[in-house]
């Protein structure tokens, strides 16, 4: 199985006149070919930046990103545009968060396949096979009449219509890999169903990897191969899909999974406190402040993903403690 | 006992579809009653009249034909101080509900001000208690709706709609803008203000999970009716509308026992079924059991068995 990006040592910080935020720290991730990476958490915790970073879209002036990127073993530079070109929509293609606001609304749906199709440096292609591509896919969309769409502006068509158009968009390229910041957040429940049976029928197609991003368990369930728990700018806990969702290690992955209600009338176990904003955050162990188990030795360091049970991290420093005592009091919930 | 009863409330808007002007049906032939101290939840998908219908029941718009009854008074009959007092909303999206230049303190102070006539150190005292009541420590109270963050701000969201001592409240979406662990904290705390004050709620959400744990009725909206209502949790599993199937379907948690998730059509063509002069069921075009009875005649709400109605002519024909 051959790693198909990784990221290294992935530092962000926000430049802000004297100071530098940290946002995201030394944060490391691996994808292979073809498989699933579902990263989870809160609003702040760094993961829609940890995307954009990937690909190159993070403001120089407002972000101080450090970290090595690397495609298929080649060392890549995100804040090169001329390499990123060649990159951005041909070996790697986003999904975005908001389908409403990700489309230029001067220019029809027709008009955005040729521009994503006839990029610097591919093959000029005609109109009609621009068009030809663009039906084939948006009718693997479900997109009933894909004429009319194609002809229309961005605003005329419903957020599901248009997430489902982008996710075309995307694959229309054929990229290598796929990176969906939160790609049903804005789509109903129904939809989003549907939308993820999409996506995982057409990675199987076209043997891509996928980085999803979510805070929405259900959706990174669903889709998976492996799974990154991610807190306040780093993993706490990666491993396997199905050995992270029943076997959660990390204090935090257990209290996160337990807080959802699952058709039940039982009290919902809950976290105390707030997800930590930027520049907020605790020192030592950053998810302590939150964390039943806290004692005083947390707030000395903070560790990377390191304690390992069968390719499964974790950064707790008490996992074996928690994990002893505590397993009893997680299957009851 | 009712508190709040809706009758065959109808509401439609003028649009424009193939450059003909032509209403859509927003809200069509509701009724329902909500028993005091019970939890009503509304559920159903984007567009399918469930926050219309909660904003008309507060009095933020106004229904075209129907009646919505306040302990058997109409709501047109009340001004709007009086309608306040009774029922109070919990919005959405906390930052847009709230007036950027007020801090906490003055947010829940605003209904005290407007609707009661207490005294400047009797309304103290009431703030004091509101925002202690949904955990909002005491530090926090001279902050800006700004400074919080969502989960705390829509507490303070919480205690104004309580600082009016309301019968009913209606909850539009309060959890869909926060996060998962900040949700399950805002659902606790309103099953726990609930049973303390005897509160009546009205929840409107698409979050089929945090229905089930607060609600005590639940009713399915689709296309601006009523599809099926059951008035009591046990009859949670045997839920049988075809919507609701596949509503219940989409949710990964959920056990798929008809196979519903395969033949699951959310993508289809709009064919106009929410329209004036449409005579349908209004699920039709998506039904897979739909026949030719479904697009000719709009199905009733009937009750198939002691406090379960469904609109189906599937599920109530047999039943005849």
């Amino acid at each position: 199985m051959s790693k198909i990006l990784q990221v290294k040592n992935l530092t962000i910080g926000l430049k802000k006149k004297k100071e530098r935020i940290s946002a995201v720290d030394h944060l490391s991730l691996s994808l292979e070919r073809g498989k699933t990476l579902g990263i989870i958490g809160e609003s702040g915790s760094g993961k829609s930046l940890t995307c954009n970073s990937i690909l190159g879209l993070l403001n120089k002036a407002t972000w101080d990103v450090k970290g090595e990127m690397l495609l298929e073993e080649k060392a890549y530079h995100p804040e090169n545009r001329k390499e990123m070109q060649k990159i951005c929509g041909n070996r790697i293609a986003l999904i975005m968060q908001n389908p409403m606001s990700a489309f230029n609304p001067v220019i029809t749906i027709r008009a955005h396949f040729e521009e994503t199709l006839n990029k610097p440096g591919v093959k000029k292609k005609t109109r009609a096979e621009v068009a030809k591509i663009a039906e084939q896919l948006l009718e693997r969309m479900y997109i009933r009449d894909p004429k009319s769409v194609l002809d229309s502006y961005a605003f005329q068509l419903s957020g599901g219509m248009l997430q489902r158009i982008m996710i075309a968009l995307a694959l229309a390229v054929q990229p290598e890999i796929l990176v969906a910041d939160e790609p049903t957040t804005a789509l109903d429940l129904s939809v989003q169903y549907e939308i993820l049976k999409i996506l995982k029928e057409l990675q199987a197609e076209y043997n891509m990897s996928v980085l999803i991003v979510s805070h929405d368990l259900s959706v990174i369930r669903s889709l998976s191969d492996e799974i990154a728990v991610m807190y306040a700018g780093n993993f706490v806990e990666k491993g396997p899909a199905e050995e992270v969702l029943e076997n959660p290690m990390h204090p935090y992955t257990r209290l996160l999974f337990a807080a959802k209600p699952d058709f039940t009338k039982n009290r919902l176990p809950v976290m105390q406190g707030q997800p930590p904003t930027l520049g907020n955050r605790a020192e030592g162990c950053r998810f302590r402040t939150r964390c039943p188990y806290e004692e005083e030795s947390c707030a000395g360091y903070c560790e990377p993903v390191t304690f390992e049970r069968e390719g499964h991290y974790c950064s707790c420093r008490k996992w074996e403690s928690i994990n002893g005592g505590a397993a009893d009091g997680n299957s009851n919930s | 006992m009712a508190i709040l009863t809706v009758e065959n409330i109808e509401k439609s808007y003028r649009i424009k579809k193939d450059k003909k002007r032509t209403k859509l049906m927003a809200v069509h032939n509701v009724s329902f009653e909500i028993k005091k101290g019970s939890c009503v939840g509304l559920v159903g998908e984007s567009g399918c009249g469930k926050s219309t219908l909660g904003r008309i029941i507060n009095g933020l718009e106004k229904a075209d034909a129907g009646k919505i009854l306040i302990d058997g008074v109409d709501i047109h009959e009340k001004s709007r101080k009086e309608l306040s007092c009774r029922v109070q909303m919990v919005f959405q999206d906390s930052y847009d509900a709230v007036n950027p230049r007020y801090t906490a303190s003055q947010i829940v102070e605003e209904p005290l001000k407007n609707l009661t006539k207490l005294n400047k150190t009797e309304r103290e005292e009431k703030i004091r208690k509101h925002l202690s009541e949904v955990g909002i420590s005491e530090s926090e109270w001279n902050k800006y709706g700004m400074e919080f963050s969502g989960g705390q701000l829509q507490r303070v969201c919480i205690a104004r709609a309580l600082a009016a001592e309301p019968d009913l409240i209606v909850l539009d979406e309060p959890l869909s803008s926060l996060d998962v662990s900040v949700q399950a904290q805002i659902l606790n705390l309103l099953h726990d203000i609930q049973k303390e004050k005897e509160l009546t709620y009205l929840l409107v959400s698409h979050d089929l999970e945090a229905v089930y744990y607060l609600a005590d009725v639940i009713i399915v909206m689709y296309g601006g009716q009523i599809m099926e209502k059951i008035d009591s949790m046990d009859y949670f599993n045997r839920m049988q509308h075809p919507y609701t199937r596949m509503l219940l379907a989409s949710v990964p948690g959920y056990e798929d026992a008809g196979g519903e998730r395969e033949n699951n059509r959310t993508i289809y063509k709009d064919m106009g079924t929410q329209l004036e002069g449409f005579m349908g069921c209004p699920y039709c075009g998506r039904c897979r059991f739909a026949t030719e009875r479904c697009w000719n005649e709009r199905p009733v709400l009937q009750e198939v068995e002691k406090g379960h109605y469904i609109a189906c002519h599937k599920e109530t024909s047999h039943a005849d």
